[in-house]
């Protein structure tokens, strides 16, 4: 059993390797440009989007290449080519060619820095001024991580790249400067370029490096390992606290919808089957079928009109998770409250599972109803009750913990509809609002987490089976 | 008194003229035999029904328009095809089943009565010969219609008509019970209650309820029955795949069903709804078949596990046959039974998403869908909108799993009557 | 008065298809330390009637509709149902034919055992499980201390069928209903399960009521005969009487089919026809449209003849001694 439960634990491990592949193929997919649901086009709140755009790019690398990367291969005509297209200095580019080639100068950044300064001395004026516009951009420094390790010793740091930024975005030239200007620009580079070159050309130890870890995978995994799932574009803050405070909300709800779920449906399991063929096993079975086929935003929805703005009652409040007051409650007052916010949801929520459950119950017990070995047990004289519960249903219920485990991500997906419409603050309600901002970190983040719980609920599931079910091998 | 040679062979003889039925025979009398399903299944089909004729209900082109300027013609005839009114493939579909599948049927009918007397062996190849052509039909004119698409000029018939008659000029206009578009509303119309020209009132952009709710049929049964059939598919050769050859192609595709059931399947299909600009049915199924797949895979898998090591594979390899039709005519047939069942329930499930979809907002919004309709009631607040898209999706769902159930009590030899 | 008196037992069951008679008549007598074989083909009625004497019929759409079954004189099958509880598994214990599934997967053998044991009996659970112990190593289970907490699926079909007999006669009871316990086991076993049977009978002079269609099991394991036919007596002996004497034509046809019986190379013997189904019984005899004497008269019920010494005979031509002689004759 021992070895049984510690092979499960380490397969999870590739098991959520490949989810978070999958999330990350997923997220890659995603059209660029977040906060366009900011609403407007272009230049309101131009600058703003943009700023929100890179912290998304940042966070996520998406300016690195996927997998492999080879930018510290590039050749001088390279650049030079990327130049020319990009500020459309010659060749009648097209506006997507165009587009591409800014892109990628934005993208490849300090891998240009030392073929940008000789193109200073290029023939063509154009070049020289795009290449020293370029050059600003490309020699911004990022900032180093303030979430990880030594947070002052990084705000230090950050300052002092802060400072060298700012002063390095001066150094180009409009096109009305005069050639005094140009030479004075391009001679700060220039001993700029001297002081800094080694930073700018790479050994061989630097190359295979970044060929590997300068990538978008790589830098994915080790923000996953290290629990960083980067900062909201909506709030600006830390996204991974903001879900973990949004957690214990859908917990509770789903938790205590589980052990409802399971409470009552294996007793209405085992009275339908007993009582098979009855008017009130087919009663039963009638409401049991409409349960399950109403949508859970249909049935939502018609209670909180139903039952909460006194149309025609008000035994409810209408959603959230509890009274937000500024008074102080005692802890009994305060779970009185949440209880009563949450009759409706959780009746909700628990409706469906409750009445799959439940026919999965009632088949499972009237299944072993007929086996031979109950009529073992009642030949031994055990009375009927005895019968039912320690052999009937103990095999009966196997299957449903099965479902157990398919049943969890059926609840944590569940649960946007339910805390949608009763505007309970967990993760469903948060993946949808941040779905709605295109606050991807948000969203990765919610997906991951799920995720993870839904593969620990499984594991759980698939245990307990195995706990329960001695027929099930270890070897 | 022991039997002669004789008589066995006569026995013989009455057997095979009695036409022992097909499995497929026995499975459809067994559903027959149970009320329930039957009825619905009528229920479905009248659904089927509803959501093929919709035009002829609610259109605000008129059958017949006679004016004197114009003369006779039938607007709601030629708006059938045309792209500037029914925007949408899905309609266009409906209502080229509308004209050439009423056209075709008659003569598919015709084959089938006809041949109802006929031995199995002259039966089969006729009916399914007429039921090919017929499809054939069909699909040459809906693949003419969408090549070529109709674009007529938008015109409001009842607007004209109330213009012409304030002039006083005659107009003859024959129109559908219900004379709403789907689409446009009238402002002046807006949140009116239920009234015998509103059955179920208006909405709160002037629009008529019921004439969307029966719109909305043809994209919850589009959805439901296309996106299933993709996953089906789909799932059933990645299951095939993974039970017949065991070992390690079995355990990676096993791995990739696991990783994809981890993932809570509507915040992904949420997730992945939103990166598409202008959201359309196709990509609804597509994404719905997407995260579904996994269902009918594991149970063709189980299938397919118990299966490769019967006799009959071992006759079926010891005679010679490749492995491709020893899975795909040996095996595959038997494993169907649960699949069969698992994709009844799933239309039923991918309406319920669909619907879900629609309501959060991130279905395709160009469409009358329930969800949609039903979220509209909740913001606004008209029970209307809440209870009949509500009641709509119930129905269908509900009808769906009572067919569902009784065609798996149907292949259950325990259950047999 | 005999252990076990079961007199006009009348079990039908209602269906969908009408109400059946699947026992409809059936008297016989088991003594102390008797063992009494239960025969006849498939559908004859006699798992039934076993399944009869503890009240284990499904009750929904079986029920005894007449007769008594009279255990130690008293009528089990109007007994109330708790008192009855005390009898089963205490009093008269049963075994059954599938051992594969007549265990609970999901609890040890032990547990199984021991559960018998702590309901009819005034012990602890100590005693109890030593009391287990011992009846394992009585019915040659090795290694019971190991055994005792293994599961049913990590046993043999034939040790699950000794593990079965373990618990039915864990509480000492007065008579066994071993219902076909060895058809579902290869030959081998089969004679060993017989043979452990008969040990511990003999020891605790239990009372056996052995149901089995199989005629060579009868031969060696019984002391009495009951043939069963249709859901009727056809024939009540003793084993010796039945096999030397065969008087009603169903017996003598079942003799005649036995393989032994025929001359190599020759073509077996059949009984012309099949069982009819409960809901075809034919009227009177119920072996008239298959009985190779059958004359318009068998149209009727058939009298009773008694032969004397227990043997007793229904049926309106049953052979007479020169005819059954001649059959048994062939045997020498």
């Amino acid at each position: 059993m021992l070895q049984y439960t510690l092979k499960r634990l380490l397969l999870t491990i590739p098991t959520f390797f490949f989810i978070s592949l999958l999330l990350f193929l997923v997220l890659n997919i995603a059209p660029g440009r977040p906060g366009a649901a900011d609403g407007g086009d272009g230049e309101r709140g131009g600058q703003e989007k943009k700023e929100s755009y890179r912290i998304f790019k940042e966070q996520f690398n998406l300016d690195k290449p996927i997998l492999l990367n080879t930018r510290f291969a590039l050749e001088q005509s390279e650049v030079r080519e990327l130049l020319v297209t990009g500020y459309n200095l010659g060749g009648e580019p097209t506006a997507a060619e165009r587009i591409e080639a800014q892109d990628n100068l934005e993208d490849y950044g300090n891998y240009l820095v030392r073929h940008l300064v000789p193109l200073l001395d290029d023939s063509d004026p154009g070049v020289q001024q795009v290449a020293a516009d370029t050059l600003t951009v490309a020699t911004q420094m990022r900032f180093v991580n303030e979430r990880r390790g030594d947070v002052k010793a990084a705000r230090e740091q950050n300052r002092e790249i802060s400072k060298k930024n700012s002063a390095v975005k001066q150094w180009r030239w409009d096109d009305d400067a005069s050639e005094a200007d140009k030479a004075e620009v391009i001679d700060k580079w220039k001993a700029w370029f001297a002081e800094n070159e080694a930073t700018y050309t790479y050994t061989g130890q630097e190359k295979a490096s970044a060929f590997f870890f300068d990538t978008r995978f790589a830098k994915y995994w080790s923000n996953l390992i290290h629990l960083d799932f980067g900062i909201s574009t909506a709030d600006r803050r830390p996204v991974f606290e903001t879900v973990l405070s949004k957690l214990k909300y859908s917990l509770s709800l789903t938790f205590t919808s589980v052990i409802l779920a399971y409470a009552i449906s294996v007793p209405i399991g085992v009275f339908s089957a007993i009582r098979q063929g009855t008017k009130v096993d087919a009663g039963v079975t009638i409401v049991l079928f409409i349960m399950y086929s109403l949508p859970t935003f249909f049935t939502g929805t018609v209670l909180l009109r139903l039952l909460t703005e006194g149309e025609p009652f008000a035994w409810f409040p209408t959603g959230d998770f509890q009274t937000m007051t500024s008074d102080p409650m005692t802890t009994w007052a305060r779970l009185k409250d949440i209880l009563w916010h949450l009759v409706l949801p959780i009746a909700t929520y628990t409706s469906v599972s409750l009445a799959t459950l439940s026919r999965y119950a009632r088949a499972g017990v009237i299944e072993v109803i007929r086996a031979d070995y109950i009529r073992t047990a009642r030949a031994k004289g055990l009375s009927e009750p005895v019968v039912i519960i320690k052999h009937a249903v103990r095999n009966g219920m196997i299957p449903i913990l099965t479902l157990l485990g398919g049943l969890l991500p059926a609840l944590v997906a569940g649960s946007v509809v339910i805390e949608v419409v009763f505007n309970i603050p967990g993760m469903g309600q948060y993946i949808f609002q941040s779905i709605n901002l295109r606050d991807y970190n948000a969203v990765m983040a919610v997906l991951l987490t799920s995720s993870f719980l839904a593969l620990i609920g499984i594991l759980i599931s698939d245990l307990s089976y195995a706990f329960v079910d001695p027929r099930i091998s270890f070897d | 008194m022991t039997s002669s040679n004789a008589d066995t062979a006569r026995a013989a003889e009455l057997a095979a003229e009695r036409e022992d039925p097909t499995y497929g025979e026995i499975v459809w009398g067994q559903f027959t035999k149970r009320k329930m399903a039957m009825a619905s299944m009528w229920g479905l089909v009248a659904l089927l029904l509803l959501a093929v004729y919709t035009p002829i209900l609610a259109s605000n082109k008129p059958f017949i328009w006679h004016t004197v300027a114009d003369g006779w013609s039938s607007p709601w005839l030629s708006s059938l095809f045309d792209r500037n009114f029914y925007e949408n493939s899905v309609d266009i579909f409906f209502n080229t089943l509308l004209v050439f599948g009423t056209l075709v049927s008659i003569p598919v009918l015709w084959v089938f009565h006809s041949t109802k007397r006929l031995p199995r062996r002259d039966r089969q190849p006729r009916r399914r010969r007429a039921l090919q052509i017929a499809v054939g039909v069909f699909v040459v004119a809906f693949a003419g219609v969408e090549a070529f698409p109709q674009q007529a000029p938008k015109t409001v018939y009842p607007k004209i008509e109330q213009a012409l008659e304030a002039k006083g000029e005659a107009v003859t206009a024959v129109y559908a019970p219900l004379p709403y578009s789907f689409r446009d509303g009238e402002l002046t119309e807006v949140r009116k209650p239920a009234s015998v020209a509103h059955p179920l009132g208006t909405d709160n952009a002037g629009r008529d309820v019921l004439t969307r709710l029966i719109y909305g049929t043809r994209i919850s049964l589009t959805v439901g029955v296309f996106a299933v059939a993709l996953y089906v598919t789909f799932g059933t050769i990645v299951g095939a795949i993974a039970g017949f050859y065991g070992g390690r192609i079995d355990m990676a595709i096993q791995r990739v069903i696991e990783v994809v059931i981890c993932i809570p399947s509507l915040f992904l299909i949420l997730t992945v709804a939103s990166f598409i600009e202008e959201r359309s049915i196709f990509h609804i199924m597509v994404i719905i078949a997407a995260v579904a797949w996994t269902s009918p895979a594991r149970l063709v898998r189980a299938e397919f596990l118990r299966m490769r090591n019967l006799d009959f594979v071992s006759a079926a390899r010891a005679v010679g046959y490749r492995e491709r039709r020893i899975i795909f005519q040996e095996i595959l047939p038997n494993a169907l039974a649960p699949v069969l069942v698992a994709a009844t329930f799933g239309v039923a499930r991918a309406i319920l998403v669909e619907s879900t979809m629609s309501f959060l907002g991130l279905g395709d919004i160009t469409v009358p869908s329930w969800g949609q309709i039903l979220n509209t009631g909740r913001t606004t607040g008209i029970w209307t909108l809440i209870l009949a898209p509500g009641f709509a999706i119930f129905l269908t769902v509900s009808l769906l799993n009572l067919v569902g159930e009784g065609v798996r009590d149907a292949l259950d030899p325990k259950l047999r009557k | 008065m005999a252990l076990l008196e079961v007199d006009n037992l009348q079990t039908h069951f209602f269906t969908d298809k009408g109400q059946l008679p699947s026992v409809d008549g059936v008297s016989f007598e088991i003594e102390k330390g008797e063992t009494v074989g239960i025969v006849g083909e498939s559908g004859c009625g006699k798992s039934v009637t076993a399944m009869s004497i503890l009240r284990l019929i499904p009750q929904p759409p079986g029920r005894i509709v007449g007769g008594q079954i009279r255990f130690k004189g008293r009528d089990l099958a109007t007994m109330p149902i708790d008192q009855l509880r005390k009898v089963r598994g205490n009093e008269i214990s049963v075994i059954f034919q599938e051992p594969m599934t007549s265990l609970n997967p999901v609890y040890t053998v032990g547990d199984q055992i021991m559960e018998a044991i702590l309901l009819h009996q005034a012990v602890e659970e100590e005693a109890a499980r030593s009391i287990a112990l011992e009846m394992l190593d009585k019915v040659g289970i090795p290694e019971p201390v190991i055994s005792i907490d293994k599961y049913p699926h990590q046993m043999s079909g034939g040790q699950k069928q000794r593990v079965m007999i373990a618990m039915a006669l864990s509480c000492q009871p007065d008579l066994l209903i071993a219902d076909e316990p060895t058809t579902a086991l290869d030959v081998t076993i089969q004679a060993q399960i017989l043979e452990l049977i008969r040990e511990l009978q003999r020891t605790n002079d239990m009372g056996v009521m052995l149901i089995t269609h199989d005629l060579g099991v009868v031969a060696e394991s019984c002391d009495k005969v009951v043939v069963l036919y249709a859901g009727r007596v056809a024939e009540t002996a003793s084993a010796v009487d039945l096999f030397d004497r065969p008087t009603h034509p169903y017996t003598a046809g079942l003799l005649q089919a036995l393989p032994d019986r025929a001359n190599p190379g020759a073509r077996l013997y059949t009984i012309d026809g099949m069982v009819p189904p409960p809901t075809d019984f034919p009227q009177g005899c119920r072996f008239n449209n298959r009985c190779p004497r059958a004359t318009p008269e068998c149209q009727t019920v058939p009298p009773l003849h008694d032969l004397g010494d227990g043997h007793k005979v229904w049926c309106h031509h049953p052979l007479s001694a020169e005819e059954s002689a001649a059959l048994s004759g062939e045997d020498a």
